[in-house]
Order: C-alpha cells, then structure tokens, then sequence
C-alpha cells in the first residue's frame, strides 16, 4: 500500500517534470504557460465566486447524469438479468450508444434542448452503457454463483434482490463507479464546451479560450483532473465502507 | 417418491434411460455412479428442476444440501438461515445451529468460518428448510476424512430425529455404505444394481460396511 503511494506521488512528480522540461524547450507562454503561471491563475480563480458557482453546476449536472444513468442501469439490467428478451433486445442499443460520436450526440441535443441539459444528457448516454455492462456482469455472477441456491430454496425475488443481487453485485459496481463518475465529469465538461454553457467549467474554459488567456484553461483543466481523481478516491472509500463483509 | 419409465436426453446423448424407481418414504437412498453416470440428473429430476419424458410422482416439499454450501458471503451464518426460511420459522434458527455445533457462532459471517463449519451451516439450512425430501448432491466429496466422519454422523443423527425422506448422490462407494437404507448404482443412465442393507444408518465408518464389497464388484463390472 505504502509502497503504491510512493510510486504514484513519483508518477504526479514525473508528469509535473514533463511539464517544466516541455516549458523551457518550448518557451512560448501563448502555447504553454508556466506552471507557476497556472499555479497563479488557479489561485484567482479560486477566489471568484463565479468560478465556484461554475464548479457547482457542473458538479451538479454531473451527478445528475451519473445518478440518472446508475437508476436506468440498475433497472434495465436487472430485468435484463431476469429475462433473455429484455437483454437481447438492449445489446444493439448499448451498443449503439457505446459507439456513437460524442460530438454528434451535443450537436443533436443542442438543437433539441438547452445548453445546459444538453451535457447531462450526453453524459448520461455514454455512461450508460458502461455502467448497465458492469451492473449486468454482476449481477449475472451473483446468479450463476448463488441463483440455483435461491431458486431451490424458492426464495421470493423481492428478499433475493435486497440480500442477494444488490448486496453482492454492488462490490464490482462501485469497484468501477470511481472511474465511470470522474469520465462523465470530462463528458459534461466537454459538453459544456461545446454547448457553451453559461455557468459551467465548460463553459469557462470556452471562454479562456477565446481571450487566450492559456493559464487559466491550463488552471481549469487541472481543477478538473483533481476533482476527477478526488471522486474516485471517494468511490473507492464508499466501497470500502459499503462492502465490509469483503474485508 | 415415484419415478416411471423416466428418460432424460441432452441433445443426443441420453442421461436417462427409462428410469422406474419407488423410494421409500423416511429412508436413505444413495444414488451411486462414476462421473456422468446420471446421478445429478436423477436428482434435479427428483427434485423437479429438470425437464425429462415420464411420470414423477409424490416427495412433497424438497430441501438441498449442496456440495458446495453455498452460503451468501455479505449474511452472517444465521442471515443466511433467514434468507431461505419463511419469517414464522426464524425462531427456530438458534437451536439448529446449536444442533449442528455452530452455538455462539450466529453473528459469524461464512469467511470467518472453516470450511466444516460453512458445511454445517448448510446442513442447519437444509434441515430447517420446511421438507418432505432432502435431495443432498455430493455433500462429502470435498471434505477431509475426519470432517466427513463427523458431517456423516450428524447427517444421520439429524434423520434419526426428523424421519424425513433422503436421497443423495454420491461417487465415494464407502459414503453410500455408511449413510443409506439403499444404494442405487447408475451406469451410463440407467439403473445398474438396487441394493438394499439392513438396519438404519450410520453403519461404523471405520469398519468395511455389509454393502461395500459388492458394490465395488458392481462398479467394476463393464457395462455390456
């Protein structure tokens, strides 16, 4: 364990030296600022409350779609765990969804919603599947382990669900929540961009963009790469204090 | 518990050959066999699981001991009691699993447990479990001599108490001769060899029992 946190504090330290070596071979602050530069820059936009209000909605708009896209997960895969129909029937939809262009879909839904549903729904139609593709293989492992037990026992299904399904497919789920939730983070956040978002870090990096004011996009994007590795972080913890029959 | 003119097919291959079988209700049966002999299929048709041609008749409720326990890893040990049995005989959960040895160990989750222990939990669920039959698939196979001894035993003393109708399948030739009435040999489907021994069960599991010889000179013959 100690020996993993070493190796990634030196992985933040090695991209931290990419950076500074890549600043002054390149030495050009219009292409890449510094980054004490950045540094700076994030601590302004700390201290506006228009950049925590951004952060707010974005968060929001992110735990919407995550939380939208878990229920609709948990839901269709249970009845696609329960009957063949439902599963083959939603295997080409997953996979469209799985494979159509991100872009596109924003495109599409801005001409059919606003600018700030538009990124809740894209999230949530590619985290969807992801989260349905874990939800099904958990729960298909749970029945193939203990389904027969429960079917020979002729256990209900509504005490099977709450002791049996639930309880032992949300291990694998939340093991994978961590990184679903933080790629719909960068799914919203690319959402906003384009849908130029009023109040949103999407939105802000947009609009970085266009003054070319590159340390405050630079600051923006770190902002959220730590809060995308705070969320995982914090899965991870859920699971552990969730799941305490495992350990 | 009847079976007539019982067939099973997996595809072309036939598990089943035209089965006729009477079990005797309150007894032991063993259902003897080398691997794909038939026994699991025998027993999901007896306990009902498993579609097949011919007439099934009679057993009343079904209860399983797996040989595996099966037992879920987030219950604990009287969870996992609770999670098979109807809410009105939760009452009784504490005093099996002070029948089978497990007094104290209630609020255990199944990894804290050696692997005796997860078996007599699953043998506590299998008799609590409202049955007529208890249909037990291999529930010896994977333990060491002295735990099957003991797990042998309280099967048997379990019977001696409650009566109920058993049957078990098993490849382990002294297991049969120590725990049934009746041993029913299945080669390749069908009904090889019916033996029946005298006196109830358990026979001494460190003596040679009145069964055995001849069911290993069953098991060796080659099936015509």
């Amino acid at each position: 364990m100690k020996k993993n946190l070493i190796f990634s504090i030196l992985a933040v330290l090695a991209l931290w030296l990419v950076w500074v070596v890549a600043y002054f071979i390149v030495r050009n602050d219009y292409i890449l600022p510094s980054f004490w530069e950045t540094f700076r820059a994030m601590g302004r936009l700390l201290g506006e409350p228009s950049f925590w209000s951004a952060f707010g909605f974005t968060f929001l708009r992110t735990f919407a779609a995550f939380f939208a896209a878990l229920a609709l997960a948990a839901v269709l895969s249970a009845l696609a765990c329960l009957f063949g129909g439902v599963r083959a029937f939603l295997a080409p939809v997953v996979s469209t969804l799985r494979t159509v262009p991100t872009m596109a879909v924003i495109l599409i839904l801005l001409l059919w919603t606003s600018h700030g549903v538009a990124p809740v729904i894209v999230s949530l139609l590619v985290l969807f599947p992801a989260l349905y593709a874990a939800m099904l293989a958990s729960l298909d492992g749970v029945r193939e382990e203990y389904g027969g037990m429960a079917r020979a026992f002729k256990v209900g299904a509504g005490r099977r669900a709450l002791w049996m399904y639930f309880p032992l497919a949300a291990p694998a789920v939340l093991g994978q929540a961590g990184s679903i939730l933080s790629m719909g983070l960068k799914i919203t956040v690319s959402g906003e961009v384009l849908a130029q978002t009023y109040r949103s870090l999407g939105g802000m990096m947009q609009d970085a963009q266009i003054r070319l004011d590159l340390p405050s996009l630079l600051a923006l994007t770190v902002v959220v790469v730590l809060v995308g590795f705070l969320l995982e972080g914090a899965c991870l913890l859920a699971e552990r204090a969730i799941v305490r029959w495992r350990t | 518990m009847i079976l007539r003119g019982v067939t099973k097919k997996y595809g072309e291959t036939v598990a089943l050959n035209a089965i006729d079988l009477a079990l005797e209700e309150g007894k032991i049966a063993a259902v003897l066999g080398e691997s794909g002999a038939g026994k699991s299929t025998l027993l999901g048709v007896l306990a009902g699981t498993l579609p097949f041609e011919g007439e099934r008749e009679g057993g009343g409720r079904v209860s399983y001991l797996f040989q595996d326990p099966k037992l879920l890893p987030n219950l604990t040990v009287e969870g996992n009691l609770r999670f098979v049995l109807p809410k009105p005989m939760w009452g009784g959960i504490g005093g099996m699993l002070a029948r089978v040895g497990l007094a104290g160990k209630e609020k255990r989750l199944p990894r804290s447990l050696s692997g005796g222990e997860r078996q007599r939990v699953a043998i506590a669920r299998a008799f609590l479990y409202p049955h007529e039959t208890l249909l037990m698939d291999e529930p010896f196979s994977s333990l060491d001599l002295a735990l099957k001894h003991s797990l042998v035993g309280l099967v048997a003393s379990l019977w001696r108490e409650r009566g109920e109708t058993i049957v078990f399948v098993t490849h382990d030739v002294h297991e049969a001769a120590v725990l049934a009435h009746r041993v029913i040999v299945l080669k390749r489907g069908e009904i090889a060899a019916d033996l029946s021994a005298e006196g109830d069960p358990p026979r001494d599991f460190f003596a040679r029992p009145p069964l055995e010889d001849d069911l290993i000179r069953i098991l060796a013959q080659p099936k015509p």
